[in-house]
């Protein structure tokens, strides 16, 4: 660590506003492709319906996650928490492979920022105008551009906040709700927050988001290897760097193949110089190798100057695909995905909880019987309803008549529990008073006798559907 | 305006931002754990006499306001006392 550094300051670098050039070609255009379907996703799921309700949706009052026929409650948090995990391993699998897919291509940050850039391209023309624009002074003109442009942004900024709460709120009726000026304060609060965190990022911070702030991008590199797809600039070929004039043969001046036109350093989204090698503000877009094709076929020359291309072939060695480091990766990601698979297959739709009635510890009955009262909630996790009958199984010692001490009131009560729902059930059990061949504990603290009790609940047109779960017996102890 | 045009975010800012953005990640991570545990339906249930905080939905963002606050304290902390 460096002592002399002066303070504040030192962190960063001055900035330099950075003016991308529009650039086409094969990765740009792929780069627009992946954008329409992202952001198609993003903005088109919440308005999906499924067995009519919304295909994917957050509910937290609710506390359930819809993910199509699937219902999630938080006690699957597992499920999410593995998604992640799967999440995580794929970032490593593909930068191990092709380096940094995920932030030329599919980074929110940088589909947002193409859109905000697209509608500064709309409003104030190409780079050259944008600088021209920025350094004129204030007019009508630059006042009207600039207004266009900051409504166009805003704009778009607030829907894409409408449709982030839209994931955790009905989208149909927020946007009732919305457009009545009837949404609930927090409702408004998100929208205009994420709102405003989308207009920060894509209008404004852009690369900077990469550059300083984004954690991915400082440790992306230690899973780099030398056979890592990244984009490069072959030096070999193209130094010693010059102008010259098309048709001329370089080899005949002493020059490579780089003309020096700084297209690629125009174009550059994060203002670098790909011809200074792999620098850790490059998030891979590939827009320079587009640039520097376009003006390869201009001078014709062949493709490729900058490309993708690995360490080891740049230096004129083999490359190898199936490597310990992707195998490693590729075995644990295959495997957490097949995991995930079966344990959503075999995941249980239904669910039992059992709480003793706590205003009552128990009731003598006139018939010299004792009751206990209790509530079942009874989760119906399946996108069906179903019909449950509630039983006493046989966990505790099988005494008393039919092998039971306990037995329910009514014999077997039914419920039927709508889909995706908890269902509260209240139940009686009851037994003969206590007898001394019981064995059962006394309760300390409420100085009473207390057995376990063991209910099961199993839906009646499926008998796989079952769900076990226990609570005290509690009756006076003479 | 030519300012405006040269540095849009000084270090100042960006020091700001960033502090910001780690607390923001980590305020998400620990509202997602803390609410899949705790159900906040209770908590509605016992302040609903007294109209306090009517829904869920205030007791989650209030949670959330609550760790970014928190997050942001041991982030602008953490800045300052490794700032040079």
């Amino acid at each position: 660590m460096t002592v002399d550094v002066p303070p504040e300051e030192s962190y960063y670098a001055a900035h330099q506003k950075v003016y991308p050039r529009e650039v086409d070609g094969t990765f740009s255009r792929l780069r627009i492709i992946a954008a329409w379907a992202l952001l198609g996703l993003f903005y088109g799921l919440p308005w999906l319906r499924w067995e009519g309700r919304q295909a994917i949706l957050f509910d937290l009052p609710a506390r359930q996650f819809h993910l199509f026929g699937l219902t999630l409650w938080p006690q699957d948090f597992v499920f999410l928490a593995w998604l992640l995990v799967i999440a995580a391993l794929s970032l490593f699998f593909f930068t191990a492979v092709a380096g940094r897919l995920w932030c030329g291509y599919a980074c929110p940050q940088t589909v947002w920022t193409e859109v905000f850039l697209w509608m500064e391209r709309v409003t104030e023309g190409d780079r050259s105008r944008r600088m021209k624009l920025d350094a004129s002074p204030w007019s009508a003109a630059k006042l009207g551009r600039k207004a266009l442009k900051q409504t166009l942004w805003i704009s778009f900024a607030l829907w894409t906040g409408f449709t982030f709460v839209g994931f955790f709120t009905p989208i149909t009726e927020l946007a009732a709700r919305l457009l009545t000026l009837s949404a609930s304060g927090w409702e408004t609060f998100w929208v205009l927050f994420y709102g405003f965190a989308t207009y920060g990022n894509a209008g404004f911070l852009r690369e900077q988001v990469c550059k300083y702030m984004c954690p991915y991008a400082r440790f992306q590199s230690a899973m780099f290897d030398r056979d890592t797809l990244i984009i490069s600039y072959d030096a070999a070929r193209g130094e010693p760097r010059g102008g010259r004039r098309k048709g001329v043969d370089p080899a005949t001046r002493g020059l490579g193949s780089c003309t020096d036109c700084t297209l690629c350093v125009q174009v550059c989204p994060t203002g670098i110089d790909i011809r200074n090698g792999l620098q850790y503000e490059c998030i891979a877009c590939a827009a320079c190798i587009d640039a520097c094709d376009s003006v390869m076929d201009r001078m014709d020359y062949p493709r490729g100057l900058i490309r993708y291309d690995t360490q080891h072939r740049l230096e004129h060695r083999e490359t190898r695909v199936l490597r310990p480091r992707v195998l490693v990766y590729g075995i644990l990601l295959a495997l957490l995905i097949a995991g995930f698979v079966v344990a959503l297959a075999l995941r249980k739709p239904v669910g039992l909880d059992v709480l003793h009635d706590r205003n009552t510890l128990y009731r003598n009955l006139p018939s010299g019987e004792i009751e206990n009262v209790y509530l079942l909630k009874i989760m119906n996790k399946d996108s069906r309803p179903h019909e449950f009958v509630v039983t006493l199984t046989a966990d505790d010692h099988n005494e008393g008549e039919d092998g039971l001490r306990h037995r329910l009131d009514p014999r077997e009560p039914r419920f039927l529990v709508p889909p995706g729902e908890v269902f509260n059930a209240a139940v009686r059990v009851r037994r003969n008073a206590w007898n001394d061949a019981d064995d059962d504990e006394v309760d300390a603290e409420v100085g009473v006798g207390a057995a376990e009790v063991h209910f099961a609940i199993t839906a009646t047109d499926d008998p796989a559907l079952t769900a076990r779960a226990e609570s005290r017996f509690f009756a006076p102890k003479d | 305006m030519q300012n405006d045009a040269a540095k849009p975010i000084g270090p100042r800012s960006r020091r700001a931002l960033t502090i910001i953005w780690c607390a923001f990640l980590a305020a998400s991570v620990a509202t997602m754990l803390f609410f899949a545990f705790v159900d906040p339906a209770p908590v509605v249930a016992l302040l609903r006499p007294t109209a306090v905080i009517p829904d869920p939905t205030t007791l989650y963002s209030l949670g959330f306001l609550f760790f970014f606050a928190v997050c942001g304290l041991a982030s602008a902390l953490t800045a300052w006392l490794l700032s040079p």
